[in-house]
């Protein structure tokens, strides 16, 4: 756990205040302003500069000429309660990838295809309509136009749809249908949302977003907040099947403690905790662990043994892994500067990941298949190669295939011409393998937003980033909201 | 003889020389101008933002307060639609619509140009502030009571502010916000008030930059409205359910 503690001192050394981005004196001079000294009996920095005609320097918003008086009016708000209720966005995107030529996972790359253009647009709607006094029916679609290479196909998704029944007091709230459930503070991963599919790392994939049909029942007393749900499961083993989750938090300024457990058909319980809070007014930090018996994932040599004979069936991981436990901790914060720009900082340790030993053993197989198949002898265990491999890349496609990662995020905040840079840096700490993603965005008007993305994977040709299909992926999109 | 018979009589009487006039009334006045203290309401705020040579920047907000707690939730511009803001003390959440996330966010932390997230979610100086009547004095050619604030609590947005107040007819006239370190950060001016049902409120708000020339922010209150709102709408959780 020395990263943890790093991390820790990193987070302290930001919030000694002494890190701010404002220039030591940014007070401009102009040659009709005031200089007020009541205004400043304490010496503050810089030089006040306040017009002394507040009526002629300011101009009231309600006598300029495109002042829409609809705007101020008593009914405004009654009449538009159903246009309020919907949020409507069409958004366009087009994703240019660029492939890796050698990819270990993919030799003479005929074992699978990439794509490497793709191009969407989706019309999205959230509507939430108020049904009676303390009912409401919470609702998001999707209709999204997809092209992939030469592929095109439109599809519509409900991602959620859901009742929501409020007592008058609001201290107790029922939700039945498709609903999303968000429990985790994590920017880059959340632990502490432990329902079925979980989600490991961010992705663009909007249907990521989906809910999970389910029946909650909430209920709030004083600073005590208790959450208890029933869920459908679907998962390669399951269909059909149920999965039951609670919370309980407990708020005592300026902290939120929460209790969470997890039980799934055919799985073992997963238990664990989250606490978040404000160190100071511009730092919040956040740690999620959780626990249980059962690990997440196998190993891809051990996926091939359904596909047909595997190359590394020898090693025994069901064996290894039984009575053990596994945990998912993650650390981190954020600090707010002065010029409203904050720094997010996340350290993941996930024991599910593959460990040192298991992953030397699956990089010898990987350099093994990745020859055999390159050679084209008639091998008998060719089937078990390219199922080794296929299983692999998959593997690496859902992301924390290790358990020590940081997160390093900087975000510009929205400037006052409506511009936004974020920066995003993701380590991969055992194999030092690295991603990258940059993010440009624009507010055109209060309608019109565009963003530009890079992001570039980065590493050894045996390292997890390393072993990404794609050297980089860049996209442009177009946001327009109603 | 007399003058030491004097003295300290006038020195007794020089810290209530303005009159029989009480710190606290004054401060109650101010407060029900700017809302309704003793219970919960509603009030829509229109915030227009500007900096030099950049366009105004306009955002429309449905604001709810109960005591210390408030939820501002954005009705405007459309890209930020849905957005909602809850302030319970000193925590902040941030809700973002479509991910059903809510996050913690700094009270310092601005949204709306020069506006805090503070700024839109308090209307109460009784509570975060500790008053000092300092003299008379007249600003915006308005001759006022000058009060000297300090918050009751490192966790108030300004540490302290001076706050003018219309000796006439107790409304709010000007106040100069400051840091903890004694910078300043805002002067603020009540420009206007209306009638409502019950009595006169704050109806616009201008915000100034006092070291940024040309930045400044209007705040325009409006359907001011008493309703009941229920303690647990002031929860994290409730930010999913607005």
């Amino acid at each position: 756990m020395s990263f943890a503690k790093a991390f820790l001192a990193c987070l302290l050394l930001l919030g000694t205040g002494s890190v701010s981005f404002l220039p030591s004196s940014f007070a401009e001079n102009y040659s009709d302003s005031i200089h007020m000294d009541d205004l400043n009996p304490y010496g503050i920095e810089g030089e006040i500069v306040l017009e002394k005609d507040t009526d002629g320097a300011y101009p009231d918003p309600m006598e300029m000429d495109d002042f829409q008086p609809s705007e101020v009016e008593d009914e405004a708000i009654e009449e538009n309660d159903f246009l309020e209720s919907l949020m409507l966005t069409i958004d366009t995107e087009f994703r240019f990838k660029e492939k890796r030529v050698d990819l270990l996972t993919n030799p003479n790359n005929q074992l699978l295809d990439y794509e490497q253009r793709e191009h969407t647009g989706m019309i999205d709607l959230e509507w939430n309509p108020q049904l009676g006094e303390f009912l409401t029916f919470r609702s998001r679609e999707i209709l999204q136009y997809r092209q992939v290479d030469q592929d095109d196909e439109v599809n519509g998704f409900l991602l959620e749809g859901y009742l929501q029944w409020e007592n008058e007091a609001r201290t107790w709230a029922v939700d039945l249908g498709k609903k999303k459930i968000e429990w985790s503070s994590g920017f880059a991963w959340s632990p502490a949302n432990v329902l079925i599919p979980k989600e490991e790392t961010p992705s663009n994939d909007i249907l990521e977003q989906a809910g999970i049909e389910m029946l909650q029942l909430e209920s709030v007393w004083n600073n005590i907040t208790i959450t208890a749900l029933a869920a459908k499961l679907e998962t390669d083993n399951v269909e059909n099947g149920r999965q039951y989750a609670a919370r309980s938090s407990l708020n005592f300024d300026p902290w939120e403690l929460a209790l969470i457990y997890h039980q799934a058909q055919e799985q073992s319980p997963v238990a664990g905790m989250s606490l978040n809070g404000l160190i100071t007014d511009e730092m919040e930090l956040h740690i999620e662990w959780m626990l249980t018996q059962e690990r997440n994932r196998k190993t891809p040599g051990q996926k091939s043994v359904d596909q047909g004979p595997s190359l590394l069936q020898w090693y025994d991981y069901e064996t290894a892994d039984k009575e053990q436990e596994f945990y998912q901790f993650l650390l981190g914060g954020r600090h707010t500067f002065k010029n409203d720009s904050n720094l997010t900082l996340e350290f993941l340790h996930d024991s599910h990941g593959y460990n040192n030993q298991e992953w030397e053993i699956i990089k010898k197989g990987i350099q093994f298949s990745n020859q055999a198949l390159k050679t084209k002898t008639s091998d008998p265990l060719e089937a078990a190669h390219a199922g080794f491999l296929k299983n692999t890349a998959e593997a690496i496609k859902q992301g924390v295939l290790r358990q020590n990662y940081l997160f390093l995020r900087w975000d510009s905040g929205e400037s006052s011409n409506l511009w936004r840079w974020q920066q995003v840096v993701i380590l991969n700490l055992d194999d030092s393998s690295q991603l990258y993603r940059s993010v440009l965005s624009k507010a055109w008007n209060d309608y019109i937003q565009s963003e530009a993305a890079i992001t570039v994977f980065q590493g050894g040709e045996l390292t997890e980033y390393g072993l990404s299909p794609y050297k980089g992926i860049g996209s442009i999109s177009i946001e327009i909201s109603f | 003889m007399m003058k030491y018979f004097l003295l300290p009589l006038i020195l007794f009487l020089t810290p209530t020389a303005y009159g029989a006039v009480s710190v606290e009334s004054l401060i109650d006045q101010v407060d029900q101008y700017r809302g309704y203290p003793e219970s919960p309401f509603e009030v829509t705020l229109l915030v227009h933002s500007k900096r030099p040579n950049k366009p105004v920047q306009k955002y429309k907000l449905a604001v709810k307060v109960k005591g210390e707690k408030s939820i501002v939730k954005f009705l405007a511009p459309a890209r930020q639609k849905g957005r909602a803001i809850l302030k319970e003390g000193n925590n902040m959440w941030f809700h973002i619509p479509r991910t059903r996330r809510v996050i913690r966010i700094s009270p310092t932390q601005r949204l709306l140009g020069e506006a805090s997230n503070g700024d839109v979610a308090s209307t109460n100086f009784k509570n975060d502030y500790t008053a000092e009547l300092v003299g008379e004095e007249t600003v915006e050619k308005t001759l006022s009571y000058k009060l000297h604030l300090k918050a009751t609590s490192r966790k108030i947005n300004y540490a302290t502010i001076d706050l003018w107040i219309d000796k006439s007819t107790g409304k709010p006239v000007k106040s100069n916000h400051y840091a903890i370190s004694g910078k300043l950060l805002k002067v603020a001016f009540y420009k206007a008030f209306q009638n409502t049902e019950s009595g006169e409120k704050l109806h616009k708000l201008l915000l100034v930059n006092p070291l940024r020339k040309g930045q400044y922010t209007w705040m325009i209150y409006n359907n001011y409205k008493q309703v009941n709102l229920p303690d647990q709408l002031f929860r994290k959780e409730s930010l999913n359910r607005l």
